[in-house]
């Protein structure tokens, strides 16, 4: 039994199993610590072995996604009859764990992705850890400069000429081009 | 009867004593307390300015001593300076070219922060609000926040040193929300007795003829459309480059934000690629933008967003002759 269990792990973190079998082996380890761990360790291995690189999920991620999920906003649709209302609600049971599933491996496959983008970043962090430090994001996630900000233009004689009679800031620019306009005059230092 | 009525008395009055004491400063009365410290205290620090991207750390000095108040900043990095201010005549010593620029700025009082004494007269484009306490190099601050009432200028915020209403910060930030410069103390402390001011090193500069604003309609512009709050505070007529061409030059401030207004003749020793070009440019909080007007270049240069450039450079008009 144990290693039937062990051999679907295997199967879904290889993507190798079917969707109803998916839903009963995430069923089981949601319930289940020991189970929740090994699927860790599997992922880990899984993907040492395909990609050299290594992140560690949460064994409370999918968790928080279906809370997520849970706390979506109602919407306040016609009533329908007892025995229909039963089976809604087992369809949607299915379609919400089919949405942890699919965000799980959507996850997996974006975080992975990324961090082949970008080999410079650290090869053991947490989702979590990724999500909480904007500088650890890949090149991909940097949010666009302003525009003022991109129209810079290289400081010419006349512009400069402009700033430092405009207020004293040229003084504590520490531009080495700063050529100045006023009086120049020989500096005789006791 | 008597003794209850004195009791109530007494009790009224010390209620209303204390809290008289207790009612917190307002942002403007932090303001002001900062601009009076800022005059008499003497006080001395590492600052650090970040312009333009730029990083430029510093060693401040102030003293204030028979009225007199020196301010004074050495360069920690390259190219080594010294800057000196005396009272409105600013000196920049170049230690390693020992090159000494020496001008006048009668309408500038700090390198750090500039704040109008008569913060009332600002009601019609900023309010003033503490927004929070915070440590800045240690040391427990007021942040005060000048938001603008329209998007002709800048937020700024100000950080004030609770014990002695010095200025630990102040950042400038975009209309939305990205810091554009900013100057801060990484360490400060208060002397009781005056530093000694650096009068021997400025020795070697021939006395610096004072700066005299002139009448702005002897300008050869005139502008015509101001954002509110903006005031026209001095005009000179001078040569500004290499060259003996004069430039017309005036100075607008609404208080925190200036702006100049230059127009020179376009005929001026000039190859193409030392004018500016036209159009809008961008230095950090400093935006500025360039038109021909007849024969001569205006240039409207300011840390206000660029639309507050383009906006007084449309309203600008030529009088009768040109430069």
């Amino acid at each position: 039994m144990v290693e039937e269990t062990n051999q679907n792990i295997s199967r879904l973190v290889d993507g190798d199993m079917g969707c109803d079998e998916t839903l009963d082996l995430l069923k089981k380890i949601q319930s289940d610590v020991t189970l929740k761990n090994k699927m860790s360790r599997y992922q880990a291995i899984s993907q040492a072995l395909k990609t050299d690189e290594f992140y560690q999920v949460r064994s409370d991620f999918s968790h928080k996604v279906f809370q997520e999920i849970q706390q979506e906003p109602a919407h306040f649709l016609p009533q329908l009859k007892p025995k229909q209302s039963q089976q809604v609600q087992d369809k949607q049971t299915k379609r919400k764990l089919y949405a942890v599933a699919a965000s799980t491996l959507a996850a997996a496959v974006l975080v992975g992705q990324s961090l082949r983008d970008n080999p410079s970043a650290n090869n053991y962090q947490t989702v979590t850890a990724m999500a909480s430090s904007q500088q650890q994001l890949p090149a991909a996630f940097t949010p666009p400069e302003k525009p003022e900000q991109r129209n810079r233009q290289p400081l010419n004689a006349q512009f400069n000429d402009y700033l430092q009679a405009h207020n004293s800031s040229v003084y504590t620019n520490g531009e080495a081009h700063f050529q100045p306009y006023a009086k120049v005059t020989a500096y005789g230092q006791e | 009867m008597i003794l209850v009525r004195i009791f109530f008395t007494l009790l009224f009055a010390s209620i209303s004593v204390v809290s008289v004491a207790e009612t917190p400063l307002t942002a403007k009365q932090m303001l002001q307390k900062m601009v009076k410290a800022m005059e008499v205290s003497n006080y001395q620090g590492t600052v650090v300015f970040l312009k333009n991207d730029k990083l430029e750390a510093m060693k401040y000095f102030h003293t204030s001593e028979k009225n007199k108040e020196q301010e004074r900043l050495v360069s920690l990095n390259s190219p080594q300076r010294e800057i000196i201010r005396n009272s409105d005549e600013v000196t920049c010593l170049y230690k390693l070219t020992q090159q000494v620029i020496a001008d006048h700025r009668p309408y500038e009082h700090s390198f750090i922060v500039d704040v109008p004494k008569n913060l009332d007269e600002l009601d019609s484009s900023y309010q003033f609000e503490v927004v929070g306490e915070e440590d800045v190099a240690m040391l427990p601050s007021y942040v005060v926040a000048i938001q603008p009432k329209d998007d002709f200028r800048y937020v700024r915020k100000i950080w004030i040193a609770k014990d002695q209403f010095l200025p630990m910060k102040a950042v400038v930030y975009d209309l939305s929300g990205i810091v554009l410069e900013q100057v801060v103390f990484t360490e400060m402390r208060v002397n009781k007795q005056p530093i000694p001011s650096k009068d021997k090193e400025v020795a070697g500069v021939s006395a610096v003829a004072a700066l005299v604003s002139e009448p702005s309609n002897q300008a050869s512009f005139e502008v015509t459309a101001l954002p509110l709050g903006f005031k026209q505070i001095f005009f000179s007529r001078k040569p500004l480059h290499k060259s003996d061409q004069p430039v017309d030059h005036l100075l607008l401030s609404d208080g925190f934000a200036s702006v100049s207004v230059y127009l020179e003749s376009k005929k001026a020793d000039k190859t193409t690629d030392s004018r500016l070009s036209e159009g809008l440019h961008s230095v950090g909080a400093i935006n500025s933008i360039s038109r021909n007007l007849a024969e001569s270049q205006l240039t409207v240069l300011g840390e206000v967003p660029a639309s507050t450039v383009k906006y007084i450079s449309e309203g600008v008009k030529l009088r009768n002759s040109a430069p």
